[in-house]
């Protein structure tokens, strides 16, 4: 038994999210508990990438099949975990979405993998969303963060309108606000009153469990 | 020029035909628009969740229409520039609202100012013989800050101008207001440059953009900036295929609407830094990738523009100078027409006023003798060989050393180092960059030269308060 959760938990680290799914099937018909292929396989698996990737062995797409293979393994396991009273997105509650007037959505898309991966609960709004839209969501998940993506300095300005939209609903003070993209600086940040900035995905993560210590 | 073939003949096939592939078979997202119901009436199919397919006789038709010689004309008329392919030109790059400071190097928010002080700068450089918008300020309305950005230009430089990128259909249209304020009878000022979202998305508003600068007549540029392992394949080939397919269906969607619409063909390949995903360092292959898209355009018919003086650097350094030449020289030998890139730096988020007066150099010493140079009797010269050997005379004291001097033989450079050591610690030892910083504030003391009159100016205030 604990070599088949050493297959998974290197299946993980290798990102072979295809063969995932059934090696954690054949590991659930052997009696394994669900917690127990979560915690001993998967997340094991997903640690040993992500060390790799501290150490500059892995590189980015490492870490995202990873990270799909871990979803791969929870989505077999997803009702079994729920009885046997497990907590995903333990870390917080992420709401993430892309400005109006913007569709770019893979650096988002990539942030958002991440961000579930290091235990975040992320409520992914899509592209080209309103500002009334980042509110609403994260009153109804009862966010810790919300993330505004914007890749384009055309559509930065649509950052700016969803903090008005926070402020004038009294709720700024509920949220933290990272606002993230290509063209994001310290001054913007400040000059619209976010919390915190990413201009990549890797610092977008750290400065969201950054964000969750404070 | 006689340019290198980057690609062979069998690779250039496979991106032509991958292309062809690619919109025929997954088509393209398209917004609704007047330019997606040209496209479902010009033979395109609808398959559902807005994407249209391209069939490939329709896109080699388009391609196949006559593409005229594309003139681009400043507020100046004497200096209207055609892009016959005889040569590489110099374009700067923009637009960014970041600046390096001109004295300390330090990154900060460009104001009006910078705006104004780096269009004097451009057109000052005597290697740029056309411009595009480099900084839109940071201290305006982000709307109003890209329409002053544009009036600065047009206001401050007579050289051939591109109105840059635009992104809606109110941007552009008052941004085509700004170009007919400026345009002498005739000439009108401006190109317009408006990016897909890669892969293969172009929303509403871009399809708005592309059908009015289309119908503006203004040269119009489908302008993909594709990003290898994001927006597209990590592989060079597939991003290629991506790139072109893009620059294809930017191509039907302008002469959809406007048959005799010139276009150009663009390159904009970047790869993602596989540590964090960001669009940032040093990228060898950007150069290479251009080359083939010039080759690609030239498959077309279509003049090419590609973004290649490109740096990761952060100041002005060793890595900044050779991040621009090694990616700029294979564009430029495989024939590219348009040269972009020149004063943004930090991975293409940063203008620099003195990496402009350096990229300018640059490009001086790359470009020279690259449209060929005469093989002749004359230049061959061997009764000069004669004379000096023979008759024991100088080749310096030679009249055919004068005649080559004046052809423009030797390169000389503006801000290179060209002192032997003793005489440059006598000089201060002063760097490419203390020169260039010195060459920017000569040209910044003297008095500002504008181009347009003063009821042009408040014509332009007015559209600008618009914005």
């Amino acid at each position: 038994m604990a070599d088949l959760l050493e297959t998974i938990r290197d299946a993980v680290c290798g990102g072979r999210h295809k063969d995932v799914g059934g090696l954690v099937e054949q590991a659930r018909g052997e009696g394994q508990p669900a917690v127990a292929i979560l915690n001993g396989a998967l997340v094991r698996g997903l640690e040993e990438a992500g060390q790799r990737f501290e150490s500059g062995e892995f590189f980015l797409p490492n870490l995202l099949m990873a990270a799909k293979a871990v979803s791969a393994g929870i989505a077999v396991i997803q009702e079994q975990l729920a009885a046997e009273g497990a907590v995903l997105g333990g870390s917080g509650t992420f709401v993430i979405g892309t400005v109006r007037g913007d569709v770019h959505n893979i650096g988002k898309n990539i942030v958002s993998a991440l961000l579930e991966a290091s235990g975040f609960r992320v409520i992914d709004l899509g592209v080209d969303v309103k500002p009334e839209a980042f509110a609403d969501a994260a009153l109804a998940h009862q966010a810790d963060i919300i993330g505004i993506s914007a890749l384009m300095t055309t559509t930065m300005i649509h950052q700016q309108r969803v903090m008005d939209v926070l402020e004038e609903r009294g709720v700024r003070g509920r949220f933290k606000v990272m606002v993230g993209g290509a063209p994001m600086t310290a001054s913007w940040c400040q000059r619209i009153g976010a919390d915190d900035f990413a201009t990549d995905a890797i610092s977008g993560v750290k400065k969201a469990r950054r964000l969750m210590e404070r | 020029m006689n340019a290198f073939k980057f690609l062979t003949d069998e690779a250039e096939e496979r991106i032509h035909e991958g292309s062809l592939d690619l919109l025929e078979r997954v088509g393209v997202k398209v917004g609704e628009s007047l330019i997606r119901r040209l496209l479902l009436r010009g033979g395109c199919s609808d398959v559902g969740d807005e994407f249209v397919r391209m069939p490939r006789e329709l896109v080699m038709e388009v391609m196949s229409s006559a593409q005229p010689t594309i003139t681009l004309h400043g507020t100046d008329p004497g200096r209207s520039l055609s892009l016959d392919g005889s040569v590489p030109r110099l374009l700067n790059a923009g637009t960014v609202s970041v600046v390096a400071d001109l004295d300390t190097g330090d990154a900060r928010d460009a104001t009006l100012k910078d705006a104004v002080e780096m269009v004097r700068l451009l057109d000052a450089l005597p290697h740029l013989p056309c411009v595009v918008p480099s900084l839109f300020p940071a201290d305006m309305h982000p709307s109003k800050a890209r329409l002053a950005g544009r009036a600065a230009l047009l206001r401050y430089t007579g050289k051939p101008a591109s109105l840059g990128a635009v992104s809606d259909a109110e941007e552009i249209t008052l941004s085509l207001e700004l170009s007919k304020v400026a345009s002498a009878p005739g000439r009108p000022v401006g190109t317009v440059m408006i990016s897909p979202v890669s892969p293969l998305t172009f929303p509403s508003d871009i399809c708005d953009a592309i059908a009015i600068a289309a119908g503006s007549g203004l040269p119009t540029i489908g302008l993909p900036c594709p990003v290898r392992a994001l927006g597209a394949p990590l592989y060079l080939a597939g991003v290629l295929v991506g790139q072109n397919a893009e620059n294809l269906a930017s191509a039907v969607m302008a002469r959809l609407v406007n048959p005799e619409v010139p276009l150009m063909h663009a390159s904009r390949i970047f790869t993602a830094y596989m540590r964090t995903g960001a669009v940032v360092g040093p990228d060898p292959d950007m150069g290479l990738a251009a080359a083939a898209m010039a080759q690609m355009g030239r498959r077309y018919g279509l003049p090419s523009n590609v973004y290649v003086l490109h740096t990761a650097a952060l100041t002005t350094d060793a890595q900044a100078g050779f991040d621009k030449a090694t990616n700029a020289l294979k564009a430029m030998l495989a024939g590219a027409d348009l040269i972009v890139g020149l004063g943004l730096m930090g991975s293409a988020l940063m203008a620099s006023f003195t990496q402009a007066v350096i990229d300018d150099e640059i490009f001086s010493m790359l470009s020279h003798h690259i449209g060929g140079f005469a093989v002749e009797p004359r230049t061959i010269d061997l009764d000069g060989f004669r004379q000096a050997a023979c008759e024991g005379e100088s080749f310096m004291a030679q009249e055919t050393t004068l005649d080559a001097l004046a052809e423009g033989e030797v390169w000389t450079g503006r801000v290179s180092n060209a002192d032997y050591w003793e005489e440059w610690v006598r000089g201060g030892r002063q760097t490419i960059g203390d020169r260039a910083r010195q060459y920017v504030k000569d040209v910044l003391a003297a008095d500002p030269v504008e181009y347009l009159s003063e009821d042009r100016v408040a014509a332009m205030e007015e559209i600008i308060s618009r914005g």
